[in-house]
């Protein structure tokens, strides 16, 4: 694309991008490094640090009244609803470049190579069909791009697993629950994070400012919008924000033509293109595809097996709030996972449940945010009155762990298009339906219990079951999941439509199984491993997988 | 640019604008009412100020009503609601609304928590930093962890099952 090109005046490309989240950043990143002309187009815009909360004079109450995870409650310009009668649990996820990074923890953790293979482990699910070895190079890759911090020789993970920068400190309170966790003979080890230690790229060494899950003022924390994206537009790619896509266009022989976005003054574009890549996450992805529908596709976009928008998974997440009396430094940062604990992520036939969860502890930093909040959950005496001031004090002091729990896959939990709701460019807006198993049921019981339990050992006064955090975490999974016969899937291993042989899907849509660990190091390995190979076909190269 | 693509350059889709200022001042009566929820919610204990009697408890309700105006209809509803409930009939009334989840009663007493826990008598006297840049040191950190033997127990266990590879 020749430079100043208006965006908005482009015509045509070889590929377009759909949505500018992690996965979007780097496929675009991918392919424009290579020469390819590839156009992203975004709902949102731009989000600068300077407009995340920690620069405000109470930045507690801007951040609970404005950058709620949940898009209803949330209501940017950019956001779309969604339909949240019939599910269990409410979704987050952020319209803007950056997508979900903007608000994630950074949290870094990879996919086990066990969470590859639970059909054949514990007989549910499925199988995927590559394997963490597949995956490997790709996890490298980006772990070096983004100077991922973390420490070598985690036990729960092959020994191969490096991490290009050192672990941010365990500070007091990782350095207390380490300890305890010593003490009762359980796995733990420092928490990779896509926060380097030190400057790197474009992102700034970490500076503990503690609202991480809010957005890093100092640009340490890798949300794509900052840490991939500056790279991906000197490297030539165009991103559009602004630009809604309501259709995936294609012509007779069932290849996709480009697509029909949306501006905000409401006027329609056509884009053509020779590729289409999807990353507009589990939940806007199916929706695309069930809302291109045509007399070729009646049941909508690369659905002949009938699973879009089915598998849903939202890993369930249970946390637990202790408070100490003694100074653990608790405000300080980072907020993701200072240290986690894998003790309890593979199955045990002994706990009456499938699978398991990975419980991360961290420093929870305000005193609204870890102290008021949590509190609402117990009856009026314990907090207001007398008891606010007590609360105050805890506060001082507060450490969380969470739980994320892999929820097994259920073709009835999904993804559909809602009759009556519409986003503000009058576009069906989706329906969630889910409904937590009693296997995660059971689960979050019991990582809820082993929370408590390493509070109470590492001395906490106070400790609270919080057991349905709204719009927590966020981890949007399964919704267009890949395998090999198109009867059973929606994508082939690198991602591409079983049905429509030059659209790819690029995001958590093709997870399998969910894992118990935070997803995003797992979906950007796995949409650079797409990149490169729509690349190889672009190129007209061979193909190694 | 064409008209539709400066139209985006001008707008912020994705972030939300922060007020500096109440679109309004509260009434007397919401002003009242305000104050008589402060006074069972965040009360006085000795040595330490309820809400309403900081010094700077109007200059903090400003400024916290101007950072919750996304919820301002919501929060002078309920005070309207809550302007019917006198004396000993009040907290039955708070107590109904924190147990059923009411969103009022969250965003009026949002509004008190955030006014009293900002305000600069509360800050120092519980001495708690607000975010700021502390950089930590990494090459102590790193060598307390390798030399301190906290890794030792950890990995005396050998690998988890997870790590093993199943192809």
């Amino acid at each position: 694309m020749p430079p100043n090109t208006d965006p908005y005046s482009i015509e045509s490309c070889d590929v377009v991008v759909i949505g500018a989240g992690p996965s979007g950043a780097v496929v675009a990143h991918t392919l424009a490094n290579a020469g390819v002309s590839v156009v992203c187009l975004e709902q949102g815009d731009w989000a600068a640090p300077n407009d995340y909360p920690a620069n405000f004079d109470m930045w507690e109450l801007v951040a609970r009244a404005h950058w709620d995870p949940e898009p209803n409650h949330r209501n940017n310009t950019a956001d779309y609803p969604l339909e949240t009668s019939d599910t269990d649990l409410h979704p987050g996820m952020y319209s803007a470049v950056g997508g979900g990074s903007v608000h994630y923890g950074g949290v870094w953790p990879r996919m086990t190579p066990a969470d590859f293979r639970i059909r054949s482990i514990d007989g549910v699910a499925d199988d995927w069909p590559i394997s963490y070895h597949d995956l490997e190079p790709f996890f490298d890759e980006v772990d070096a791009f983004l100077g991922v911090s973390g420490c070598e020789g985690d036990p729960a993970y092959p020994e191969s697993l490096q991490y290009p920068q050192p672990p941010l400190p365990l500070g007091l309170a990782g350095t207390r629950m380490a300890q305890t966790l010593n003490e009762l003979g359980w796995h733990w080890w420092p928490g990779p994070n896509a926060i380097p230690a030190y400057a790197h790229g474009e992102l700034a060494g970490c500076g503990r400012w503690g609202t991480c899950g809010q957005g890093c003022p100092e640009g340490a924390k890798a949300s794509f919008d900052i840490a991939y994206w500056p790279a991906a537009i000197r490297a030539g790619a165009t991103l559009t924000t602004g630009a809604r896509v309501r259709e995936i266009t294609v012509d007779d022989d069932g290849r996709t033509t480009g697509v029909i976005w949306v501006d905000v003054s409401g006027r329609e574009h056509t884009l053509r293109s020779r590729y289409v890549v999807l990353c507009a996450n589990a939940i806007g992805t199916p929706r695309l595809l069930l809302l291109s529908r045509s007399a070729q596709f009646p049941d909508g976009l690369a659905n002949s097996s009938g699973l879009v928008g089915r598998n849903l998974m939202l890993h369930p997440t249970a946390i637990a709030m202790g408070y100490f009396e003694d100074d653990l430094e608790t405000w300080r940062g980072p907020v993701g996972a200072v240290i986690n604990s894998m003790q309890f992520y593979d199955s045990d036939p002994a706990r009456g449940f499938l699978r398991g969860s990975k419980l991360e502890m961290a420093t929870a930093p305000g005193l609204i945010l870890g102290g008021v909040e949590p509190h609402r959950l117990l009856p009026f005496d314990q907090l207001w009155g007398d008891a606010f001031h007590d609360v105050l004090d805890l506060a001082t002091s507060a450490v969380r762990w969470a739980a994320v729990i892999d929820d097994i896959p259920e073709e009835s939990n999904r993804v559909c298009l809602d009759e009556n709701l519409t986003d503000s460019s009058g576009i069906p807006a989706p329906k969630i339906e889910y409904r937590l198993s009693d296997n995660s049921r059971r689960s979050m019981e019991f990582a809820m219990d082993r929370m408590c339990e390493a509070f109470e050992a590492a001395g906490a006064v106070r400790v609270l079951r919080m057991p349905d955090v709204r719009g927590d975490p966020g981890h949007l999974l399964g919704t267009a999941r890949m395998g090999t016969d198109p009867h059973r899937s929606v994508v082939d291993p690198y991602g591409r439509a079983h049905d429509v042989p030059n659209l790819f899907i690029a995001d958590a849509s093709v997870f399998v199984t969910g894992g118990g660990v935070n997803p995003t190091s797992s979906i950007v390995a796995l949409a650079l491993r797409s990149a490169r190979h729509l690349l190889a076909e672009i190129d007209g190269s061979e193909v190694a997988r | 640019m064409t008209e539709s693509s400066q139209a985006v350059a001008l707008q912020r889709l994705s972030v939300p604008k922060v007020a500096r200022v109440p679109r309004r001042d509260f009434t007397d009566a919401e002003r009242s009412t305000l104050i008589r929820v402060a006074q069972v919610l965040i009360p006085p204990r000795p040595g330490v100020p309820g809400c309403h009697e900081l010094a700077d408890f109007d200059e903090r309700i400003a400024a916290a009503t101007a950072i919750l105006d996304p919820h301002f209809e919501t929060i002078v509803e309920c005070l309207a609601e809550l302007s019917a409930a006198t004396g000993d009939s009040l907290k039955p009334e708070l107590v109904n609304r924190h147990e059923t989840g009411d969103t009022g009663f969250y965003w009026v007493s949002m509004l008190l928590s955030g006014a009293y826990v900002y305000s600069e008598n509360v800050a120092k006297r519980l001495n708690y930093p607000r975010p700021h840049r502390n950089p930590p040191n990494i090459i102590e950190s790193v060598e307390a962890l390798v030399s301190g033997g906290l890794l030792d127990p950890v990995l005396e266990r050998g690998p988890l099952r997870c790590a093993a590879v199943h192809e």
